[in-house]
Parts: C-alpha cells; structure tokens; sequence
C-alpha cells in the first residue's frame, strides 16, 4: 500500500520540472547523471540509443535484463554496436584496475586457461603481447574500429556488412575477462560482485550469436 | 559640577554624579558621536564616489580627445591625398601630375567666393551625387553589395514589401544582379541613411559653428531622395515613384533625427556623434581596432579615386574639405555595416525560401555576399556593430525598432535572438569565403562518450581530447595532413590514449613547461602526465596499463572541474584546482603533493566553484573564481583573501550560474558565459561594478564554454544549443556562426579552444567526437 501511494506523489513532482539531463560544470559525483531516464519512444536525440543504454545502467548495474533488453523494433544493428561500444568503455575502466598487479612481467603471455595462447590481431601482422599489452591494443583498436569512418559512419545507420565486425570484437574482448577471471581471480570477483560487467558481457553474446559455446571458458 | 561634567574620574565623588547619570551621560555622548561618526562615513563614501565620478569622467574625456585628435590626423591624410587626385582630375584632359596641384587649389579657392547658397546646393548635390557613384562603386564593382544596406535597413522599421524587381547595375561593372523586393526596397533608403550620418558626422566635424546650419535641413531632404534615384544607380525595372515615396517614409526618422542634430550644432553633438560611431571601440580600446579602422578608411579614400574620373566634370564645382569629411565617415559607416550585411543578407536568403520559394534570386545575391566578403572580410570582422541588429532585425524585422539602433555602433545586444534559421544559414555557404571564417575540417573520432575538455599543444601539432569514458588522448594532427582531398575522410587513431582516470574526465590543463599536462574528473586526483614522443606506436609494447604518468595530486574529496597552472615567479610552479567539494586548492607542483592553502567561498562550501581564471592585467597574483550560484570572487593568492565580488550571487535554484570565465590577454576585463545563455563583460579596472559593462543573451542554451582568440580581438563561445559562435570583443558582434556536435542527453558542446599560434579551433562535444575547424 505504502509503496503505491508514493508512486503518484513522485510524478506530479516531475511533470512542473522537467530538469536538463545535463552534468553542469561543477556538479557533485554524487548528483552526476541524476535525472529521471526518459522513455526511448519519447527521445528524439541523436544518441537516444546510448542514452538508454547508460540510463538503464545508471539505474541498476546488475539488472542485466534490463539494460540487454533493446526497446521494441529497435534496429537490430545499431542496438549491438551501441551495446559493444558501452562494453568498450566500460573495459577501459576495467584495465585500469589492473594498473598494479598485471604487466609484462607478472602476465609475460596472454593466456586465459593454459590451453589457449593468444595472439594479438591489432597489428598489421598477428603477434605475441604481453597480457597487458593485448588488454591495450585490443582495446585500442576496438574504439579504431568502432568509430571508423569506413566501417561505421554513422551511429544511426549500420551498413550490414560492418556487422560482421561484431563477432571478432565480441570474441577478443572476452578474453579480457577470461585473462582476469584466471590470473587475477581476486580483482575479477571484486569487480564482477560490483558490476556484473563479465556475466552481462558474456550473456549479451550468447543472446546475439556472437559468442560461440566453444568459446565461453568462463566457468564458475 | 557641570563644568567638571566630561571628566570620568571624578563623576564619583559628586553627590549629583551618580553612577547611572554618568552611564547616562556617556552614552548619550557615544551615541551623538556615533551619529557623527555615521554621517561622516556617509559623506565620506559621498565623496569618493564623486571622486571616482569624476575621474572616470575625466578618463572618457582624454579617450574622446585622443579619438579626435586621431580623426584629425586621418582626416588631414586623406585630405592631403584627395588634393593630389584632385589635381588629377580637374585637368581630365592633361596628365594629372601632382605638380598640377597649386593651380587647382586656386580654382576652388576662387570656387569659394560662389555666392555661398546656390554653391552649396549645387556642391551638395554633386557630393550626393558622388557618393552615391563611390558608396555602390566602392563595393559593387567587384562585388554587388546590396546586401551591405540592407541590413542596416534591417534594423528600422520598414514594413514596405512591394513586388517589384529592381535591376540595378554599377556605372563600371556590367554586373547585374537580381533582387527581389525586400532587397531593394531597403536598398536606397539605406543609402540614404549613411548620407544622412555623413552628413552629421561631416558637419561635427568641420562646420562646427557653420552659419549656414539653417539652410541645411531642407536641403537634406531633397537632395537625398533625387540622388538616390540618380543614374548611377539605375534603377531598371522598379517604380521611381514608389521608391520615392519609399524612402521618404522610411527614413523620416532618421531625417528628423540628423536634422535636429544639424539644426542645433554644438561641441556636445560633435562628441556624442563621434562616440556613437566609435562606441564599439572605445567600450575595450584595443589599439588594433583604431588602426584598422583607420587603415580601412584610406583604402575606401584609395579605392573611390577610381570613380573620380568618371565624375570628374560634377567634382569642379565641390567643396573638398566637405566631400573628405563624408568620404571618411562613409567608410567608417559602411564598414560597420559590413558584417551584418551577410546575415542580414542570409536571414534574407532564408525568408525568401520560406515566403515565396523563389530561391533563384536567393542565390543569386547570397553569391554576390560571397564574393563581397572575400574582399572586404577584414574589415567586417574588425568592427561591425550592427550585426546584432541586423540579427535582431531578422526576428522581428517587420517591427518598430528604436532608431537609436541605426548603423551608429551602439546596437545593444542584451535582446538579440538568433533563431534558427539564420544560425543554419550562417554555416551554409554564403560566409564560406570569408578569411575569418572557420571551417570544419575534421572529425576526430575514437571516444565512446562526450568529450570534456580540449587541449592543443602549443609547438607540436599535438591534440589532447578528455572525455568521460575516462580517458585522454593524445592526437597527432600531422597525420592529418595529407587529406587534402575533400570527402576522403582521413581516419587517424589517437597516438596514445591515456587510461588511468576511474571515472569521467572533465578538465585538462597544459602545464607551463608545455612538456606535461594535468588532467582530473570524477575520480578526484589530479594527474601529471608526461607527453610521449611523437613518433610512438599505439599498438607498441607497453607493458603496462598506465604510462607516462608523472604525479598525482590526492586532496579533493569531489570532482574536480577546473584546473590551472601558473608560475606566480620563475621556477616556482603552482596549480589550482577547483573542486566540486567547493574548495579551490593551490598546489606547488614540485616541491610537495599537498595542497598549500585552499579558497572556499565565504558563504560555505556549498558555493562550488566552476571555473577559475588568472587575469594578466593582474600580472597573475590575483584569481578570478565563478561559482555555482552566478557569484564571481577576485582572490589573492597571496593572502588568500576575497579582494573583491566582481559579481554578486544570485537567488538559490535560479540558472545563473556562471560556467566559464575567461581573461583577457591585456586588457582588464573578464568575460563570462552563464548556464542563462547569457555572456558577460566585466572591467575589472572599475572598482565596484554593479552590473557589466556589456551583458548578451548570445546562445539559445546555456553556455558551456569561452576561449579568446590568441590575438585578444575575438571571442568564441559554444553552447549545449549546439552551435558556437565567434564574436568581435570590441564590438560584441557575432561574426559567425558554426553549428557542431549534436546533443547527447541535454548537452552538446562540452569545450572550444584556439590553436595558440595556427589557425586552428577545436571542439568537443557530448557526441565524443572532436571537430577541429581551420581558418
């Protein structure tokens, strides 16, 4: 009863203030990002798509259901690269974790289990790299490809031969979380506990085909 | 007793002297004295005001007399050099050589003793006359220029739309251009307009205590509406009638406005007409702007020599000290026309399309804009008050507007609208030509979220991009070089990206050294990075996460928004930073990580600062600092103390905040944008100001960002509107308009900045792209 009673108190609230989604200059951590989510039918931005995305992540992290959801008749296409592009910036800051305790030196070879060595394919000629390196350059040049004029003009349209990219992002940036789940177990329950990035990654794939079966070594 | 009343001490002792009537008694003394005291202040605080009264007085006097003086000084040049070609013309027939000149200083002389009415009917005439020839040929020759009147016609109130279609063609050029009606029929009361301010600008400056004062008004009247229609400015396919009728009823207030200032003429009117035309400069006074003031008005004396052949049997019989006086001040008038004349002229080009669809002869006079600009750019950007009126005038154009407004340089800005579709326009192709103007080159993407901050490295050709998918990247624009070729799209990765930030970046700051920058966001700490060589791979070994990576700063306990480094003496290196958790914290950079004082606003913390900016004129021991609630503070970094509220707060919840402020590279002034679109100029040379010298409603969003061009002469600013706009600081005129970036959530363009020393201007937007725009 409580609860639906406090349902109809908030929305005349909002209706008379239709706040800016918008972070102004100085605005504190904790007020950033803090406006109602709009619905995606009602968004005529350019970006509605990555707004989605981020609003329902802002929202709740962990509800993956919600944020893998895509909003009814959406472009297939544009909902995957708008998703892959959020996972991309979400792995940057996951690297970044890794500052102190991955290098060239604790992680010489880019292994997940130790049946599979991976070779970097970022390089005009597909070589070694460090564990690191590879986090680095496969992250590097996911965002190349990602906003590359050729591949992906635009974030509106997806031509669908760019689409096929998909698969290979998909594939590579997995094994960023396979590194971290079996060299650095500690970090990776840390962050997954917080964010559920890993099982949301690994769930987006399996939903769209982008992940094989073979492939998710992952295994709790 | 009595006489013993004011000592203390003894009060006691006597019987009548009890304690409380002493008590009594003194606080009654305390009191007097206090109102005293009181009234003395207030008269004190009198005094001073009228003293600084009447030293800004005194200050604005010297300015006008150094602005006379200079006119006097231009006005002798010209004067010199028209005599030359004068010579030249008056013997049409022989070579005009300048040995020629003293005989033909005799000839006007012994014109002069003309009987002095019929003379000056006939001289004025002729000048009308020729200044007509000169105005149009000045400009159309090369390059049609209707577009030129018609925004200073765009300013008044001229509510005439006749469908008819003048044809009009310069006496030297066989270039005709089609106009439609809204053009043209402003085109000759505009004309008339400028004769009108020669006039009172000529007869200021020279006929101050000219007797013949009264005879000039009907004379005005007559001879500026036949010369607007005289051949030179043949007036093909229209009605000389309506044109007539036209521009005696568009320009009757005008009319009765010069004519009063001619009828009454003294010193007073000389000054104010001299002030308004030079209103845009003397507001800043940088010494570029009068030189090319000055320079722009020989070239027009220069150019008009090539019309003085064809008019040379009309040019005997003037007055040539009459005739310089208007050839100046036309200059002067028309240059700042200059500028709104493309708006003007696209706004124009917009309506038409909107009205009746006939978008040939649009495109046919925006062509004509192009060319003109091409020429005469430089002296569009350099001063051209009217553009906010003409802007003005685009929105509500067929509204009474106040004539106060009239190609006098004094147009206020505060109630200009940009709509739309003169915004969009402006980045169309009309203004393309310009040289100032900037032109999107490139997009610079790889960052998966908005872009927060810009920064372009002073000697390599190297671009900093913050943004908030947490990290910075460094851009090597000399692999941008090669793509001349217009639609290949040039696709260049950063040359390194910076990843080490857990969370959004929002500022970055080039430290003095130029060899590291800072960078800070979200996540609170400060970063020192250094900047690695240019020739380095991306997909290079690394071997860690985070490189380069110089020092980190950990004392804010919010995020940081604003940073800027400075060296207060050589070798000492220090850095502010402002923080959501309302401190502004000073850093020494090399000796020691913590924070040497911080400045936290005297009404608490919930004051948040949000930017900072060290003015020059302050030799950087004073900081001006903005704050969330639309207060600006003047700081000393010394004491640490407020020295000064350049601006007051504003009521809580209301949208003033002020986003950015900027200083001016030499002058004292401080230029603010607000979260209420507005931007504001502050003198900080005046004590206590109240209100700014100049304040602009100048986007139709709030203002995210300022940067002033390297040179101190122009302004940019950029909006969530999408669109930044460039501005002439001494005129407060926008001289163009470049829209970029589309919005993401509520925002659009996060930061702009000037390459230092290259044309180059850069933006960043939510959309996480960075254009970069060249000149």
């Amino acid at each position: 009863m409580a609860s639906e009673e406090q349902q109809p108190q908030q929305q005349p609230q909002q209706q008379p203030q239709p706040t800016k989604r918008r972070n102004r200059i100085g605005t504190k951590n904790k007020d950033l990002y803090k406006w109602e989510p709009t619905t995606y039918e009602l968004n005529e931005s350019s970006y509605a798509t990555q707004e989605y995305i981020q609003d329902r992540i802002r929202m709740d992290e962990t509800n993956i259901d919600a944020i893998l959801r895509a909003p009814e008749g959406h472009d297939v296409n544009v909902w995957l690269y708008e998703q892959i592009r959020q996972f991309t910036l979400e792995l940057n800051h996951f690297s970044v974790l890794f500052k102190d305790i991955c290098n060239q030196n604790t992680c010489p070879k880019m292994k997940a289990t130790d049946d599979w060595l991976f070779l970097c394919a970022s390089h005009p000629a597909i070589q070694e790299c460090s564990a690191i390196d590879y986090f680095i350059h496969t992250l590097d040049s996911t965002s190349a490809t990602l906003n590359s004029e050729k591949l992906f003009p635009k974030r509106m349209e997806i031509p669908p031969s760019s689409a096929k990219q998909f698969n290979s992002i998909v594939r590579r940036l997995y094994r960023l979380f396979a590194h971290a789940f079996y060299h650095h177990r500690e970090l990776f329950n840390d962050f997954e506990a917080k964010t559920q990035l890993c099982k949301r990654f690994t769930q987006f794939g399996k939903d769209n085909g982008l992940l094989p079966k073979s492939a998710i070594i992952i295994k709790e | 007793m009595d006489d013993h009343g004011n000592g203390v001490q003894q009060g006691p002792m006597h019987a009548d002297m009890t304690m409380p009537k002493v008590l009594d008694f003194l606080q009654t003394e305390w009191f007097k004295y206090e109102v005293d005291r009181s009234h003395w202040v207030a008269e004190k605080a009198d005094l001073k005001n009228r003293i600084i009264q009447l030293e800004s007085e005194k200050k604005s006097n010297e300015q006008i007399k150094n602005d006379l003086c200079k006119r006097i000084k231009m006005l002798e040049y010209a004067l010199q050099q028209e005599r030359v070609k004068n010579s030249t013309l008056y013997n049409s027939s022989s070579s005009g050589t300048p040995q020629q000149q003293p005989q033909q200083r005799d000839n006007i002389a012994a014109k002069r003793d003309f009987p002095k009415s019929s003379r000056e009917n006939m001289t004025r005439a002729y000048i009308k006359k020729y200044l007509k020839d000169i105005g149009y040929n000045d400009i159309i020759v090369t390059k049609p220029e209707q577009d030129d009147i018609y925004s200073q016609q765009q300013q008044k109130d001229i509510t005439i739309e006749e469908p008819t279609i003048f044809n009009f063609s310069s006496p030297q050029s066989s270039n005709t251009v089609m106009l439609n009606t809204n053009n043209s029929s402003r085109y000759s009361p505009s004309t008339q307009e400028i004769e009108q301010q020669l006039e009172t600008e000529m007869n200021g400056l020279l006929h101050g205590n000219n007797d013949n004062n009264n005879n000039k008004p009907p004379k005005t009247t007559t001879t500026t509406s036949t010369t607007a229609t005289s051949p030179p400015t043949a007036v093909v396919g229209g009605e000389l009638d309506t044109l007539k009728d036209l521009m005696q009823n568009t320009t009757e207030m005008d009319l009765s406005q010069s004519l009063s200032s001619l009828g009454s003429f003294d010193h007073d009117s000389l000054l104010d007409s001299l002030k308004e035309l030079d209103e845009g400069v003397s507001n800043t006074t940088t010494p570029q702007d009068s030189l090319t003031n000055s320079n722009d008005s020989f070239k027009d004396n220069n150019s008009s020599s090539n019309n003085n052949n064809n008019n040379n049997d009309q040019y005997n019989s003037f007055n040539e000290e009459d005739f310089f006086n208007k050839l100046s001040a036309n200059s002067k008038g028309r240059m700042k026309l200059k500028l709104g004349n493309i708006k003007g002229l696209k706004s124009q080009y917009d309506d038409q399309e909107d009205d009746n669809g006939s978008s040939s002869s649009g495109s046919a006079s925006s062509g004509g804009s192009g060319k003109k600009k091409s020429s005469n750019g430089k002296k569009s950007s350099s001063s051209s008050s009217n553009n906010g009126g003409s802007i003005k005038g685009d929105s509500m154009k067929k509204k009474l507007i106040n004539p106060d407004l009239l190609g006098l340089g004094t147009s206020d800005l505060n109630d200009i609208t940009l709509d739309d579709s003169s915004s969009r326009s402006a980045t169309g192709g009309a203004d393309s030509t310009s040289p100032r103007t900037w032109r999107h080159k490139h997009s610079l993407k790889s960052h998966f979220d908005g872009v927060r901050s810009i920064l372009f490295h002073p000697d390599e050709p190297l671009l900093l991009s913050a943004s908030e998918d947490h990290t910075i990247k460094l851009w090597n624009l000399t692999h941008l070089t090669p793509s001349t070729k217009k639609g290949a799209a040039v696709e260049i990765e950063p040359l390194y990206t910076y990843r080490g930030h857990l969370g959004p970046v929002f500022t970055t700051a080039l430290s003095q050294d130029n060899k590291s920058f800072f960078s800070a966001g979200y996540d609170m700490i400060i970063k020192q990075w250094t900047i690695p060589p240019m020739n380095l791979d991306p997909y290079d070994c690394h071997g860690k996460v985070i490189n380069y990576l110089e020092r980190e700063f950990v004392g804010h306990t919010d995020g940081i928004w604003d940073l800027v480094p400075f060296s207060p003496s050589p070798g000492v290196n220090q850095l502010l930073s402002s923080s959501a958790d309302g401190s502004i914290a000073l850093w020494d950079i090399m000796s020691s990580m913590s924070q040497l004082c911080t400045f936290i606003h005297p009404l608490g913390r919930d004051r948040i600062p949000t930017s900072i900016s060290l003015p020059p004129s302050e030799n950087y021991r004073k900081m001006l600092a903005s704050y969330n609630d639309g207060s600006v503070l003047l700081w000393d970094l010394e004491t640490g103390q407020v020295v000064q509220k350049v601006k007051q707060e504003m009521p809580r919840g209301c949208e003033e905040q002020v986003n950015k402020i900027v200083s001016h590279p030499f002058l004292p002034l401080a230029i603010m944008g607000t979260e209420d679109h507005k931007i504001e100029f502050w003198d900080l040379s005046a004590p206590a100001n109240i209100v700014p010298v100049h304040s602009m409603i100048a986007h139709s969003n709030s203002i995210s960002s300022l940067a002033i061009d390297p040179s101190g002469l122009y302004l940019s600013s950029c909006s969530h509107d999408s669109s930044i706009r460039f501005w002439d600081i001494s005129s407060k005129t926008c001289t163009q308009d470049l829209l970029a970036h589309r919005p993401k959530f509520d925002e659009a363009i996060h930061c702009i900045s000037y390459h230092p020393t290259k044309g180059y201007f850069a933006s960043g937007g939510a959309d996480a792209i960075v254009k970069l725009n060249y000149l």
